[in-house]
């Protein structure tokens, strides 16, 4: 295929853009054309594309650079394509090639994607550009805010009036008195249009979350016959990992050694947890030789803080206020109870723990700050929104719903064609029972490997005589495949055998918390530790997936750590293992001795009911964890090298 | 909005007004008229600072003298806040007016908060950036660059010199944040930019040192005229800024210090003797004739000013005997070794200042005169000798200001030397302290020098108390009541736990573990029903401290936990800061946050908490002053013998204000909302020292409540307070419109009307006249409404002319 090219003006001089020979960067060569080339970006490189829509009349392409470091604004480089009659086909036929490139690096499968031109929208052309291709999908968070979103969202609705009963009466009786001539779905469009601040308020309810809490104040170890009890769950567990890191540390470096549960307990009566908690440690405290090696000076106690603040604004900022005196400190010395002793642990604890639990949130004055930091006077406005007594300013803007209705020309029929557009004009010549049936007749023929009916094995591209699995080259697997769909038909049977077996053990009468409590016979306590093992791996995973596909060189160190504490993990597993082994050989010896001393009294010979647990058990319940501890190994293994 | 108060139109920035915010303006305009001075109590979050702006200015561009307005506020905060609202209000001028006019404010704080200079800036300490930037920005630097010397200097002061010095930034208001934004864009520094623009400025506003103490009055607003108006906004606390400035400590370790730097300077007049000779022959032959000021007044920024106030100075030359390098630093050296050895004395000593000049002279032969020329002296010295590194010389100069603090006043101040830092203490840190006890002696010069100065705050109960201890005579005198047309705060007295066991903070009781669990009770149950924020005030660090621990100790922290974030102030300001924007980002997210800190700490000082930033103030204690101090005892002391002000009242009014002042943070406009929890059984006895608006609030039912009572009534409270409440609700009670003010302006002229036909009626009272009156009043009448259509007419004009 023969590369594309265009005549191009960027920076407002005129050059020829276009692709090296091997496809792998894009380059803009300054006329006449012949010298090294300017700009050379590496088509890897390439965030995003953006072209102004066919209806307009400059063509223009705007390549996005994804930051070269991180924190850094993305590169843009603005393209504009010169050629007097040519210029539309040349950049249509770049970006197009382009973003192909760009998809295959992504390792889309790129058959199967759907057309990545976007229509030209004759609508939309008051954007001077709107996004050609949209690469990256923008996150989902931002659809409150999108009313579109709102009036689609079916299930949104339908939770809505499930929870306002007197709304739910108002939909059913306006739904029952619609006019013929209007559509359910446009019923249902019209209905919501006027209440979208209803269905923001409630996806928002739905979708709030409880914040975290400081987790050590709200465990409280009792102690029982000289022995620490707790209950902590999976929860805490990572609650106490996140807020202190210095705890995961101890845990990922000791507990193969030791057990899970013995690890908890100690650390509950360790000077450790006195200093997390902000409490003075006495003397005759014990000292415990794995927690207590860290003294306060450490710099992994401390919970590292961001000091490089940016800017405090000066309303709230009290060092400036101290220094507010003209440049002479006068005055006398404070008095004693005005002298703060600053050697007090809770009152860090206190600021460290909650500005640790605040952390992820984004901070009010400074986002205030820093968005107006670029705007220049828009601080002072927003300070004085703040100073601004809200009671004087006169009437409040009126908060009422506008009705707007939309199409209404509809009401004034001989208007209409007047103002129709094309689209109108093709709905007005369908005859909506016929598009109905027509609708119906493609669902009834869905099972079908449908002549003109909607083809869903297509769809996800199913393809029965494919014959790749016999094939030599694995190709990459496709939803569709036969491969994929024998490996998910193999995991469901896989899984239901699994139930089955996690339960044989049990008998007829036993109730589901004791399933619950030992599956696969294993015993009660080794299985909750295996659950608590279960949820700390997970976490593990978690922070080396996060570290793993950022992608950020910085992490390198990080993430070595990470795939150590992946190591550790498979240790704990299979520490846990050899134990539930030890205990299940203890239980089968013991059973054996029963049955033979019985034997020895009685003469009767006990028929021998296998015991569950032990190794394999323990094995067979981490099975997918391990998988997923593997494959992230290998994964990281491949990448390193 | 737009009116008249009496000729003078007032351009207000909103278009309704609260009545107190009118009265307010009535009786600042009669103080400005009258050119007098004035004490004004107006609530809390009214909205005091714009309505005092607005009518100042106002009255500036009215009348053709153009008074400047110097406004004092205490905290950089307040003054950035009362920045962005003039800049508020005169944009709401230049869009009534239609057009900008002709006008500057400016702000003004230390080098620390305006430097730009990028490595200075960094520095932590506020007196080292100001000596590394005198030692940048000195004369004879800049002299020694231009004779193409290699010395570092700071652009950003330099490139000052090239503007016009009169025109140095644009017409308009600038907040602290924009200075910095200007200065960084056009390469100037705001601080110099700032002080040398300060006479040309129609409104300045600047932290209160920068008029009382006179180590920097006499440098920044030495040029400023007399019929400048002053305002001591949020003035509650101003008495004690006064006697700070005239005060100062001598620790031993600042004597070893200034020995080091007597020593250095030693050397570098050696030195200077090898090279140059002719410099220090020419500053003694200055100083012989007594020569000290055209240069001198031309250098804004010499090393340090004289500590006395300018009409204590001696008007004569530098005496013989220190008129010589050398000598000088000889005499220096001679006084500091006389403090090390009156700092081993290790029993208190207090003793006024003429015993401790008697003393000195008995033991060196120091003579009170050339002490008195010490701070002087050492200026001269320095500029002389072209030093750099200032900053080695900063407990010189401690010392220097004490000899001549020490040597200049008699009366009002005590010298007092406390070996131990406390009574249990057994290792020695002697401190001399030079205590000012009289607050007056620092503002009497503002008070001499300017027509009209006005003190005001949110609390400032009682009025009386500030003119007495100030030394002043007012012409309006007021605390204004606050109308509500809903309760939109509660104040309440909590005197029990739920245990009904009495609460207090006093000394015999506070660290009682019962007094401490109820009062963690009651922060935990009022932690579990306030929304968003709520602030806790204890009455010291010590205080909070202790009982903090005790509390994790029970447990009780735990419980608050689940309900709210905690934070505390620290000793680090720093660190606070970064507390406080946690808080607000709590408050803000929904997260909800206790702050705990201390009545008279560094966040009760303007930072605010409105709205969501503050639904409770929890008061624990009643914030006293602590009794065993020395220094305070002997200011209790001087108050009683002078001022006739007896020693528990003037403790119980100092805890109150600073009570009020914590309760006040919470309220911003009427349509916010707050509970005020007062929780010491002594607040019942207190009460009438609350300030008026708070007290009228105070139902008696509410003084004296158990823990479960007060959260009873509170929970009752905060229901209310979340029914839907509507503007109109309050129009015509708590905040009038247009039409509102005018029905009240023609009342009040109407009632003025009346008086004085009364007046005039006791005047004519003999019989005689009785018909003659009658006919009078007939014909006054139709008079007395013509006027009253002519004011109307007047404002509607107004209104036609928008």
């Amino acid at each position: 295929m023969e590369t594309p090219q265009g005549k191009a003006a960027y920076k407002k001089k005129d050059g020829i853009i276009t692709l090296t020979e091997d496809q792998t960067s894009l380059i803009w060569t300054p006329l006449p054309g012949s010298g090294p080339p300017v700009v050379s970006l590496l088509v890897d490189s390439i965030n995003n594309l953006q072209q102004t829509p066919d209806t307009s009349a400059k063509v223009m392409l705007k390549v996005i650079e994804k930051p070269r470091e991180e924190g850094t604004a993305p590169a843009a480089f603005l393209f504009h394509f010169t050629s007097p009659t040519e210029a539309r086909p040349e950049a249509n036929a770049l970006k197009a090639l382009l973003s192909k490139l760009i998809t295959e690096k992504r390792g889309i499968d790129p058959p199967k994607l759907a057309d990545v031109d976007a229509p030209a929208n004759g609508t939309a052309a008051s954007a001077a550009m709107s996004f050609a291709n949209a690469i990256n999908a923008k996150p989902m968070a931002v659809r409150w805010f999108d009313d579109n979103m709102l009036k689609g969202d079916i299930a949104l609705q339908e939770s809505l009036l499930e929870k306002d009963k007197d709304l739910k009466q108002t939909y059913i009786d306006a739904l029952a008195t619609k006019p013929e001539s209007l559509s359910d779905m446009s019923f249902n469009t019209h209905f919501w249009a006027t209440r979208i601040n209803l269905l923001r308020s409630h996806a928002i309810q739905l979708n709030q979350k409880k914040g975290s809490y400081n987790v050590l104040s709200t465990i409280k170890p009792r102690v029982e016959n000289d022995e620490l009890k707790l209950n902590l769950n999976v929860e805490q567990v990572q609650l106490i990992f996140q807020q202190h890191p210095l705890v995961k540390r101890i845990y990922n470096e000791n507990v193969p050694k030791l057990s899970e549960g013995q690890f908890w307990s100690q650390f509950f009566l360790s000077r450790l947890y006195k200093k997390l908690r902000g409490e003075r440690v006495a003397d005759h405290d014990d000292t415990n030789p794995i927690f207590d090696k860290y003294n306060e000076t450490d710099p992994a106690l401390g919970i590292p803080r961001s000091f490089a603040l940016p800017q405090i604004p000066h309303i709230i900022d009290i060092e400036a206020n101290e220094e507010n005196q003209g440049g002479f400190k006068s005055g006398n010395r404070k008095d004693v109870e005005m002298r703060p002793r600053a050697n007090i642990p809770i009152v860090k604890t206190l600021n460290s723990l909650s500005e640790k639990i605040m952390q992820n949130v984004a901070p009010t004055d400074q986002e205030l700050s820093s968005a107006a930091a670029n705007e220049g006077a828009d601080l002072d406005a927003s300070n004085f929104e703040e100073l601004t007594l809200h009671d004087l300013r006169g009437d409040a803007a009126q908060n009422r719903i506008i009705l707007n209705v939309k199409e209404r020309s509809k009401f004034f029929s001989n208007q209409s064609s007047a103002e129709s557009t094309e689209e109108t004009l093709v709905y007005e010549r369908q005859v909506p029972s016929e598009v109905l049936f027509e609708i119906q007749a493609d669902l009834e023929t869905l099972d079908d490997d449908g002549y003109g009916g909607i083809d869903l094995h297509k769809s996800i591209g199913v393809d029965d005589d494919s014959d790749s699995d016999v094939g030599g080259v694995h190709k990459q697997i496709h939803v569709g495949s036969r491969g994929a769909r024998r490996g998910a038909q193999d995991q469901i049977l896989d899984s239901m055998a699994k139930k089955r077996t996690g339960g044989q053990h049990l008998k007829s009468d036993d109730d589901d918390a004791s399933i619950m409590s030992s599956p696969m016979g294993i015993p009660p306590d080794v299985a909750q530790r295996c659950y608590l093992t279960n949820a700390t791996t997970a976490e593990f995973l978690k922070q080396f997936w996060g570290a793993f596909l950022s992608g950020d060189p910085a992490r390198t160190q990080e993430l070595a750590y990470h795939a150590e504490s992946l190591q550790r993990s498979i240790a704990r597993i299979d520490a846990l293992a050899a134990e539930a082994e030890k205990l299940h050989d203890d239980l089968a010896n013991r059973r054996k001795r029963e049955i033979r001393d019985h034997y020895k009294k009685t003469g009767k010979k006990t028929k021998w009911i296998p015991i569950g647990g032990g190794k394999e058990a323990v094995l067979a319940l981490f099975e997918a964890t391990l998988t997923s501890l593997h494959t992230a190994q290998s994964l990281y293994r491949a990448a390193a090298n | 909005m737009e009116f008249n108060i009496d000729d003078l139109p007032v351009l207000f920035p909103y278009p309704r007004i609260y009545p107190e915010q009118y009265a307010y303006m009535v009786d600042l305009k009669k103080t400005l008229d009258a050119g007098g001075h004035c004490v004004l109590e107006m609530p809390s979050g009214t909205g005091k600072t714009v309505t005092l702006l607005s009518l100042i200015v106002a009255y500036q561009q009215y009348y053709p003298e153009h008074r400047k307005l110097i406004y004092c506020s205490r905290t950089m905060s307040e003054i950035e806040k009362a920045l962005v609202e003039l800049k508020a209000l005169m944009k709401f001028r230049a869009q009534r007016l239609g057009h900008e006019e002709e006008f500057r404010g400016l702000g003004l704080t230390s080098r620390k908060n305006l430097c730009l200079h990028p490595s200075v800036k960094r520095e932590k300490s506020g007196s080292v950036v100001d000596a590394r930037c005198r030692s940048l920005t000195a004369g004879f630097v800049k002299e020694k660059k231009e004779k193409g010397e290699d010395v570092d200097i700071c652009v950003y002061h330099d490139n000052l010199d090239v503007l016009e010095p009169h025109n140095l930034v644009p017409n308009g208001v600038w907040t602290l944040d924009g200075l910095l934004r200007y200065g960084e864009q056009h390469k100037q520094c705001p601080y110099f930019t700032a002080r040398r623009m300060m006479q040309f400025c129609n409104v300045i506003i600047y932290s209160y040192h920068y008029l009382l103490d006179p180590k920097i009055s006499e440098r920044v607003s030495k040029d400023l005229s007399k019929d400048c108006i002053v305002v001591f906004d949020e003035a509650h606390n101003i008495d004690n800024v006064c006697i700070e400035s005239l005060s100062t400590d001598i620790t031993e370790d600042s004597l070893r210090k200034a020995t080091r730097g007597a020593q250095h300077l030693e050397t570098k007049i050696s030195e200077m003797q090898a090279s140059d000779q002719k410099k220090l022959q020419d500053e003694y032959e200055k100083l012989v004739e007594g020569l000290r000021g055209a240069d001198e007044s031309r250098q804004e920024d010499a090393f340090m000013a004289n500590p006395a106030l300018p009409d204590d100075l001696l008007k004569e030359a530098i005496p013989g005997n220190i008129r010589r390098a050398e000598h000088f630093v000889a005499f220096l050296r001679r006084f500091i070794e006389y403090l090390k050895t009156r700092m081993k004395v290790r029993q208190v000593i207090s003793e006024t200042p003429p015993s401790f000049l008697a003393h000195l002279k008995e033991y060196t032969f120091i003579e009170k005169k050339p002490l008195r020329f010490c701070a002087e002296r050492l200026t001269s010295l320095v500029r002389t000798l072209e030093l750099t590194n200032i900053e080695d010389y900063q407990p010189l100069q401690e010392v220097a200001t004490f000899a001549t603090l020490v040597a200049t006043y008699e009366k009002g101040f005590l010298l007092i030397l406390e070996p131990y830092e406390s009574d249990t203490a057994e290792v020695p840190n002697p401190v001399l302290h030079f205590t000012c006890l009289d607050a007056a002696i620092a503002i009497k010069p503002v008070f001499d020098r300017f027509s009209s100065v006005v003190i005001t705050s949110g609390t400032i109960s009682p009025l009386e108390m500030y003119p007495k201890m100030l030394g002043f005579n007012t012409v309006v005198q007021e605390s204004y009541s606050m109308t509500l047309a809903r309760r939109s705060f509660l104040p309440m007295i909590v005197t029990r736990g739920s245990d009904q066991a009495s609460i207090s903070t006093s000394f015999q009781v506070r660290n009682e573990p019962s007094v401490v669990r109820n009062y963690g009770n009651l922060l935990t149950e009022f932690a579990r029903i306030t929304p968003d924020g709520m602030v806790v005030f204890f009455p010291s660090y010590l205080y909070m401290e202790s009982i903090i621990s005790m509390w994790q100790g029970m447990g009780i922290l735990d419980e608050v936990w689940k309900y709210k974030l905690i934070l505390v102030e620290t000793p680090d300001a720093q660190e606070t800061s970064l507390a406080l924007e946690t808080y607000r980002t709590a408050c803000c997210n929904g997260r909800g946050a206790v702050l705990l800190c201390v009545a008279r700490g560094k966040v009760s000082e303007g930072i605010d908490f409105d709205h969501q930033y503050g639904r409770t103030v929890l008061c624990i204690g009643v914030p006293f002053q602590y009794t065993e101090s020395r220094i305070l005892k002997a200011r209790l002391e001087f108050l009683r013998e002078t001022y006739r002000i007896r020693e528990n009242d003037f403790l119980s009014f100092d805890a109150m204000r600073h009570a009020a002042q914590c309760l006040g943070r919470v309220l911003r406009g009427k349509d916010d909302y707050g509970l005020m929890v007062l929780a010491d059984r002594r607040f019942q006895k207190k009460r009438v020292q609350l300030p008026k608006w708070i007290n009228q609030a105070l139902l008696d039912t509410d003084t004296n409540l158990s823990t479960d009572m007060a959260v009873s009534s509170a929970r009752r409270f905060l229901k209310s307070m979340a029914q839907p409440f509507r503007a109109k609700d309050q129009e015509g009670v708590s905040v009038w419109s247009m039409e509102d003010l005018r029905t009240h302006q023609a009342k009040m002229a109407d009632d003025q009307i009346k008086e004085l036909q009364a007046q005039r009626d006791l005047e004519m009272g003999n019989t005689l006249a009785a018909q003659a009156n009658d006919a009078r009043r007939l014909a006054e009448r139709p008079d007395s409404d013509y006027e009253m259509d002519d004011d109307d007419e007047a404002e509607m004009m107004a209104l036609d002319a928008n």
